[in-house]
């Protein structure tokens, strides 16, 4: 019988194959080295967690460790409030002290002569001196036109003799360094007052930060006595022509580490036309550059960077702000991300935003606001130069 | 059996025992002389963000090298959500040739608490070659090479849902692996 030729060519290409593989594989197929990595890890609670900052217009439901967030803005036409924490219900967060040179305290009070909720200043003035010191909060004018501007500020001064007070109402430009706006009214004495000061809208501009003023002027004719001035309310109120909401929508706060935050949106729904701004400020004062969206198309899609640490007692670390303009009927849900790191490590939150005129939505319930005991505050002090002290007979 | 034929197995197994004892009888000894020298082509260094600030107030990125750099132990501080690590350690190359690389994990993450544990390997340009997936153990293909005097970076990243209870400690076990062939897995 003869052999298949095929046959031949099976076995020689096996035996080829064989001599190949025999000598490649000892050269590279036996050797391995093994290096051990261990890693430890020790989870930790929260460094950074978000707070819900009790704005009548805006719903805030918190994940179960405060590291996620669903928010909802309801945007209004009338009477819009520009202030956080106007009535210092919860401390004093969100407000600043501007000392003078003889006032020099600020408080938070739990309460005042049946005021829950109290911001109290108060300092020694010598005889034939006088004195002006303020609170102050960074308020954002709503990116759409105003139809009126208003300030209100609920103050009790006792009364002192052959004294005089007047409360101040203000818009500082931080840009410009002046004040676009003062106004002072004559103190009622020994009772809660309330002044009101009409500001002209024309001399804001739409989408811009102020600080606004609630200041306090006293000049002593007697000896050196101590004055005291609480503030129950303060508030800036604008009406626009379209559904809008300017404020914070959410906070966060921190241990001691040294952190640096941003947002980002990570998608976007529209319907109708949407324009806002979100930025982040911390209680030091930095403000971040704003996501900006321009008719319902996001244009700038995160935040720049900003740091923040521990705050004080009675604030938080940052506050998460918009200014959103919509046409009626308008809405948006926006996917953000709250980046924040340390040094070496880099964490995310997620956060669901929806703002709406609720024109086309269901009432939402308001979240209600209420009055914890909680200890006094000493308020943060910032510098700012209020002109000097003018008595005028 | 015929008488023929026993004498024929006879003979054959005679032939048989006198070659047998012939071959235990016989020893040839040519020397070889295996020599065992250390090398270590490839190491572990730390990487740019050893021994920076964690999350956590006074936490750190703890990275301790074994005394030959060729181990290493890594002490991180996840919170909830994602929480990312970049560069915390990174294997060098530092002989004249490639070397290829896996990874092989032996005690993983326990996954009912870190929906994601994450070893991710960069290259020194900053690409993803590679990842790992920290919460099953198993030994991954073989990557790269890693070219003569390059690089690979490791971060690492974790994600814990919130509502879970946070364990106080949990170990994560692996090894890198490097041969200079990518044919065959690593044993």
């Amino acid at each position: 019988m003869r052999d298949k030729p095929i046959g031949n060519k099976v076995v020689f290409f096996s035996l080829t194959l064989l001599i190949t593989l025999s000598i490649i594989v000892p050269i590279y197929g036996s050797v391995y080295a093994y290096m051990s990595l261990t890693v430890f890890l020790n989870p930790i609670s929260p460094p950074v967690w978000f707070v819900d900052p009790r704005e009548n217009q805006v719903t805030v439901t918190l994940g179960p460790n405060r590291t996620s967030a669903l928010v909802s803005i309801k945007t209004l036409i009338s009477d819009v409030e520009l202030t956080y924490n106007s009535n210092f219900y919860l401390g004093p967060d969100g407000w600043y002290f501007i000392p003078g040179a003889y006032l020099t305290n600020a408080y938070w009070l739990p309460s005042y002569q049946g005021a829950l909720g109290v911001i109290e200043i108060y300092g020694t003035i010598p005889g034939h001196d006088g004195d002006v010191a303020a609170l102050l909060q960074n308020i954002t004018i709503p990116s759409t036109s105003l139809s009126s501007l208003t300030e209100e500020i609920v103050y009790y001064y006792p009364s002192r003799p052959l004294s005089v007070c007047y409360v101040l109402g203000g818009l500082y430009d931080w840009e410009t360094g002046i004040m676009v706006f003062s106004d002072g009214a004559r103190c009622v004495e020994n009772s809660w007052s309330e002044a009101i000061f009409k500001i002209d809208p024309s001399v804001v501009e739409p989408g811009k930060t102020y600080g606004l003023v609630a200041g306090i002027l006293i000049y002593n004719l007697f000896l050196p006595q101590t004055y005291y001035v609480y503030y129950d309310r303060i508030e800036l109120v604008a009406k626009t022509e379209n559904p809008v909401y300017g404020g914070n929508w959410l906070l966060s706060s921190s241990d001691s580490g040294n952190y640096r935050g941003k947002l980002v949106v990570t998608e976007s729904t529209f319907s109708g036309e949407v324009n806002a701004t979100i930025r982040l400020a911390s209680v030091e004062g930095h403000t971040s550059t704003p996501i900006v969206i321009r008719e319902s198309t996001v244009v700038a899609g995160e935040t720049s960077e900003i740091p923040f640490s521990e705050p004080p007692s009675g604030y938080n670390s940052l506050y998460f702000k918009v200014d959103a303009s919509l046409e009626p009927g308008s809405s948006c849900t926006l996917g953000l991300k709250f980046v924040f790191r340390t040094e070496g490590a880099i964490a995310e939150y997620p956060i669901t935003l929806s703002i709406h005129d609720p024109e086309l939505h269901d009432e939402y319930s308001l979240s209600l606001k209420y009055n914890e005991m909680i200890p006094v505050y000493k308020l943060k002090s910032i510098s700012l130069n209020l002109g000097e002290v003018v008595f005028e007979d | 059996m015929s008488r023929g034929m026993k004498v024929k197995v006879l003979l054959i197994l005679a032939a048989a025992l006198a070659l047998l004892m012939v071959n235990a009888a016989v020893f040839a000894y040519y020397p070889v002389t295996v020599t065992v020298t250390g090398v270590q082509p490839v190491i572990l260094e730390l990487g740019a963000n050893a021994g920076k600030d964690d999350l956590g107030a006074d936490n750190r990125i703890v990275v301790t090298l074994g005394p030959k750099k060729a181990s290493a132990s890594i002490t991180l501080h996840p919170t909830y959500q994602t929480t990312y690590y970049k560069n915390v350690t990174v294997i060098k190359n530092l002989d004249s040739r490639a070397y290829y690389v896996a990874i092989r994990v032996n005690d993983f993450a326990d996954p009912s608490v870190f929906t994601e544990a994450s070893l991710i390997i960069c290259a020194s340009s900053g690409a993803t070659i590679a990842t790992i997936d920290l919460t099953a153990t198993g030994t991954s293909g073989w990557f790269g090479p890693l070219s003569a005097g390059d690089n690979f970076s490791l971060d690492f990243r974790f994600n814990i849902d919130e509502g879970v209870d946070l364990p106080s400690a949990e170990t994560i076990g692996f090894q890198v692996i490097y041969s200079p062939q990518n044919v065959e897995a690593a044993p």
